[in-house]
């Protein structure tokens, strides 16, 4: 099992949701939507380790609020510039949220 | 960042790829028909375009699909309580495929179970919205040269898909015989005798309850007839100030307009979009990653971070790798 840690994006939001409306109207299990989501999760951490290949750099205003629990760091930071190359991204509060990069994920053989 | 966006597209479209193609041995393990796993994909793909978060990148052949889904998808939102009743049926239905002794039972419930509705809307009498309802009739053992799954795409006034007396309506109208006959028929066929037969029995059924508020005798007090000051002793606790202003109107026209002014502020409040910039700038800010190495020194803080996807502004973004600095 890889980390779940990217449910909460734009791509995992909307497949949560599908696979909600699914089991609303019964077309799928909620098991079958687990291992969805399981699987989910093993494409999205081998895509962005392997696919993506883009760097940046970010640097913020204020260091708001920093958090370290069960190996996961939480920022909130303010007034932060994101640079990517040439281009460039604002944001007035972000938060980040970081698991240990490092570490094996506990397996779990389905 | 215009061309990372680029680069965003295609990372979505090939985890959405995998991530299909993963599953499809497990859904046919499960004994789940391959449309739901299209269905899933579709509505996926559909809700990653309405958030706006990426480039829309279709297939020509998904458009038109695509564009019915996306009407029903943003107002997906508030189907939840509308279909309570729906997906219980819709259950049963989908634990019993093709069991023939059950064939005229099971379509009028699949076909009110697959049903994407909409919000309340509008009564017939003003501007009727129509929503398109999707009804997928299951393989049925029992009828012949019907050996898969197809979908009829009706338009219904979306009034006749709210819950209560409007909705066990359309379960009435959908429940008749003719229907269940109109099913076999090919798709192209099925489709225009449906909608023939929905009109006609909404028609009906709308002129009688109307008549019925004017007489008072026994006054519905939902569906095309709720006006809540059409009786002055019925008292809603839920007005809006807006209706107070119109007490003095007692014609039902003006009350199905003022009606019409109360639900559509709500209606809009179901769309997902955001057009608005700056509502869009609202969002929550999140990046979400993998940490290399967090310093600190004094209260200077510096992050060294992998593989993340953040969502700035309404957009999406992803990185290798990124770096940063802070004071706390």
């Amino acid at each position: 099992m890889a980390y779940q840690l990217y449910r909460n994006t734009t791509l995992g939001n909307t497949l949560q949701e599908t696979l909600d409306e699914l089991i609303q109207f019964g077309q799928i299990t909620p098991q079958l939507a687990l291992k969805v989501l399981v699987h989910f999760d093993r494409t999205m951490n081998n895509s962005l380790a392997q696919k993506v290949k883009n760097r940046l750099t970010f640097k913020a205003g204020k260091l708001n609020t920093y958090r370290f629990c069960d190996n996961v760091w939480t920022f909130l930071l303010s007034d932060v510039e994101f640079r990517d190359v040439s281009e460039l991204c604002k944001g007035e509060t972000v938060k980040i949220v970081a698991c240990d990069g490092k570490a094996v994920p506990p397996t779990k053989d389905d | 960042m215009a061309a990372n966006q680029a680069l965003v597209s295609k990372l979505y479209r090939g985890v959405i790829e995998d991530v299909i193609n993963g599953v499809r041995e497990a859904f046919l393990d499960e004994g789940i028909d391959e449309a739901v796993l299209l269905e899933l994909k579709q509505n996926w793909e559909n809700k990653l375009q309405s958030s706006k978060a990426i480039d829309p990148v279709t297939d020509p052949a998904e458009t038109s699909l695509q564009s019915k889904l996306q009407q029903t998808g943003q107002q997906a939102s508030s189907t939840a309580p509308a279909n309570n009743s729906t997906p219980q049926q819709a259950a049963t239905t989908a634990k019993q495929p093709a069991a023939a002794a059950q064939t005229p039972v099971t379509t009028p419930n699949a076909a009110t179970g697959a049903a994407t509705t909409a919000a309340a809307a509008a009564p017939a009498t003003t501007t009727v919205r129509t929503v398109p309802v999707q009804i997928t009739v299951p393989p049925q053992a029992g009828v012949a040269g019907h050996t898969a799954a197809k979908s009829i795409t009706v338009h219904v006034p979306a009034h006749a898909l709210q819950g209560g007396a409007a909705g066990a309506q359309l379960q009435t109208i959908l429940s008749s015989p003719a229907v269940t006959a109109a099913l076999s028929l090919p798709v192209e066929m099925a489709t225009t005798v449906l909608q023939q037969h929905i009109n006609n029995a909404l028609q009906s059924t709308a002129a009688r309850s109307q008549s019925r508020t004017d007489n008072g005798g026994v006054t519905q007090l939902d569906g095309p007839g709720d006006s809540s000051d059409d009786d002055d002793d019925v008292e809603d606790d839920d007005d809006d100030d807006v209706e107070e202003e119109d007490d003095h109107d007692d014609e039902e026209i003006d009350a199905d307009n003022e009606e019409n002014a109360d639900e559509e502020p709500l209606n809009s409040e179901d769309d997902v979009t955001d057009d608005d910039p700056s509502v869009l700038f609202e969002t929550d800010n999140v990046v979400v990653c993998q940490y290399d190495k967090i310093t600190r020194s004094r209260n200077r803080w510096k992050f060294h971070l992998k593989d993340g996807i953040m969502n700035i502004n309404g957009r999406d973004y992803v990185f290798q790798k990124a770096n940063g600095d802070a004071e706390w």
